[in-house]
């Protein structure tokens, strides 16, 4: 469904991320993991049309991606539930899922798309006038969520969605993810969480540095000792 | 009797104040949305009383109706204005001053076309309205005022409802308040600046109209409106519609209550020092800024 190849991001002078090769299949969850600055959200963001590469193609369906604006990428499918959440956090709960349906496309199919959503979080549904920022951290994960299901998305794309929250809310918003990719979605997550993340995923990467040092089965992963010592404190 | 004069001073002011209000409204959308102090607004405001004017002396055509004619100039001209000259400049490093100095310019520009086209003489409408009154009860409404109010009042509500209500002005507000997420959904940034800024100045050209209702004009008068805008747009708080409204209505009033028990000379200086006071007081202006 997805296939990077040769990817070069840099920021300035900079070097973000360098000759990134991967690949995500339908109905897959693929987990990035790596520390702090190791370029996650660059990937991500390159991936949306908001960075573009310096070096590399993106392939989307067989289609190139690299050079189309955000607009056009969020238009094929590809759709982000950035880190931070970055929700319209004036703005009513509906009025934020109204504009996650904002093109065309997925406005036609938005009242649909909304039964889905409220069915999965009714706590929204409750909510639906409420002033997204006044709600606690895990309903705004749950709408920053509910925001990319209304954009129609084919490759779901999460960038720390667990990051602020109390350890039962981020069990909470995993247990979605696995749910959503139960039902078929595919997945791309980003997470410094990396124990959660290698035992959900079909297959992870390790980032450092902006580059993969390390490629596999989720589960293998766990067990690697390397990653292990470096990043589970085993 | 001194009483119902006292409440006929704050009938009238409250009339400028919708009046200050509107123009207030695009100044400061463009403001706290974009970062771009609009020096040029008011000068739209000038050209939009102006062309209702001409329109006026050339047809007939009444400057309410003239609006409708003259807004969709305004509107294109505003884009056309943000994608040439304002965009370009939104990379500087300092987007307020840059845009200021650009707009001061614009502002200098309209001014003189204005006065090269038509003449420096100041301009009244003159209409079939002119010089009647509305009587209710021990009140009489004049009743150019009273259409300027109203269309002030109108042109408010459009504003307020287009944001609120429609597809497009949730779209503006979702992008002012979190531009990067508005982006990863689909919309476009510079599209939705460019009607934003096109409505800011057709509003700007209706509250220009509604003040030619009220105020005799010339091509240099931007220059008292704009610092208006600025005081209204400061205690209403920058991006804030509502408050901004408010704080037009608030600036009427304390003009007309001190219209009303000190000698005209008196009444800028009596404005300006409350809100002076007012800004001491809470420095930040009466109500938050928001978008």
């Amino acid at each position: 469904m997805l296939r990077v190849s040769d990817l070069s991001v840099s920021h300035g002078h900079l070097m973000a991320l360098r000759n990134l090769d991967f690949h995500v299949s339908e109905g897959e969850l693929v987990t990035f993991i790596g520390s702090n600055g190791a370029g996650k959200s660059t990937l991500l963001n390159t991936l949306s049309g908001l960075v573009s590469p310096q070096a590399g193609s993106i392939r989307f369906e067989d289609r190139e991606i690299v050079g189309m604006t955000p607009e056009q990428i969020c238009g094929l499918g590809i759709i982000q539930v950035p880190e931070g959440r970055k929700l319209f956090a004036r703005m009513t709960v509906l009025e934020n899922l109204e504009m996650g349906a904002y093109l065309s496309a997925a406005r036609r199919q938005f009242s649909r798309q909304l039964e889905v959503v409220f069915d999965k979080f009714p706590r929204l549904k409750d909510r639906k006038n409420q002033i997204a920022g006044t709600m606690s951290g895990g309903e705004q994960q749950m709408l920053a969520i509910a925001r990319a299901m209304v954009a129609l998305p084919k490759l779901l794309m999460l960038d720390e969605p667990s990051l602020g929250l109390s350890p039962l809310m981020a069990e909470e918003i995993y247990e979605v993810i696995q749910d959503l990719n139960g039902d078929g979605m595919t997945i791309l997550l980003v997470s410094q969480e990396v124990h959660v993340a290698l035992s959900m995923a079909d297959r992870g990467y390790v980032l450092e540095n902006g580059v993969i040092s390390r490629e596999g089965e989720g589960k293998s992963l766990l067990e690697d000792p390397a990653i292990r010592a470096s990043y589970l404190g085993i | 009797m001194t009483g119902i004069l006292v409440l006929q001073s704050l009938i009238s002011g409250l009339m400028i104040g919708a009046i200050y209000g509107l123009l207030g409204v695009g100044f400061s959308l463009v403001w706290g949305a974009m970062k771009v102090i609009n020096i040029a607004h008011a000068a739209f405001a000038v050209l939009g009383a102006y062309l209702a004017y001409a329109l006026l002396k050339m047809f007939g055509l009444d400057p309410v109706l003239g609006f409708f004619v003259i807004l969709p100039f305004l509107f294109f001209g505003g884009m056309v204005l943000y994608r040439y000259l304002i965009f370009p400049v939104m990379r500087a490093r300092d987007i307020v001053v840059s845009s200021m100095v650009l707009t001061f310019g614009c502002a200098i520009i309209i001014e003189n076309l204005i006065s090269l086209i038509g003449s420096p003489d100041p301009r009244v409408f003159t209409t079939r309205y002119t010089g009647k009154a509305l009587f209710l009860g021990p009140f009489a409404f004049q009743l150019p005022q009273t259409v300027g109010a109203l269309m002030a009042l109108g042109g408010m509500a459009v504003l307020y409802i287009f944001l609120k209500k429609t597809h497009t002005g949730k779209a503006l507000r979702a992008s002012w308040q979190q531009p990067e997420a508005a982006r990863l959904y689909g919309i476009n940034l510079k599209r939705i600046s460019m009607i934003a800024f096109g409505l800011a100045v057709a509003s700007a050209g209706l509250g220009g109209i509604a003040m030619g209702f009220v105020y005799s004009f010339d091509p240099h008068t931007h220059n008292l409106w704009l610092i208006y805008i600025f005081l209204v747009v400061i205690l209403g708080g920058v991006g804030n519609v509502l408050g901004t409204a408010l704080a037009g209505l608030l600036i009427g009033l304390l003009n007309g209550l001190s219209l009303a028990f000190f000698p005209y000379q008196w009444v800028n200086v009596i404005t300006f020092g409350v809100l002076i006071l007012i800004l001491l007081v809470r420095p930040s202006g009466l109500f938050a800024s928001e978008v």
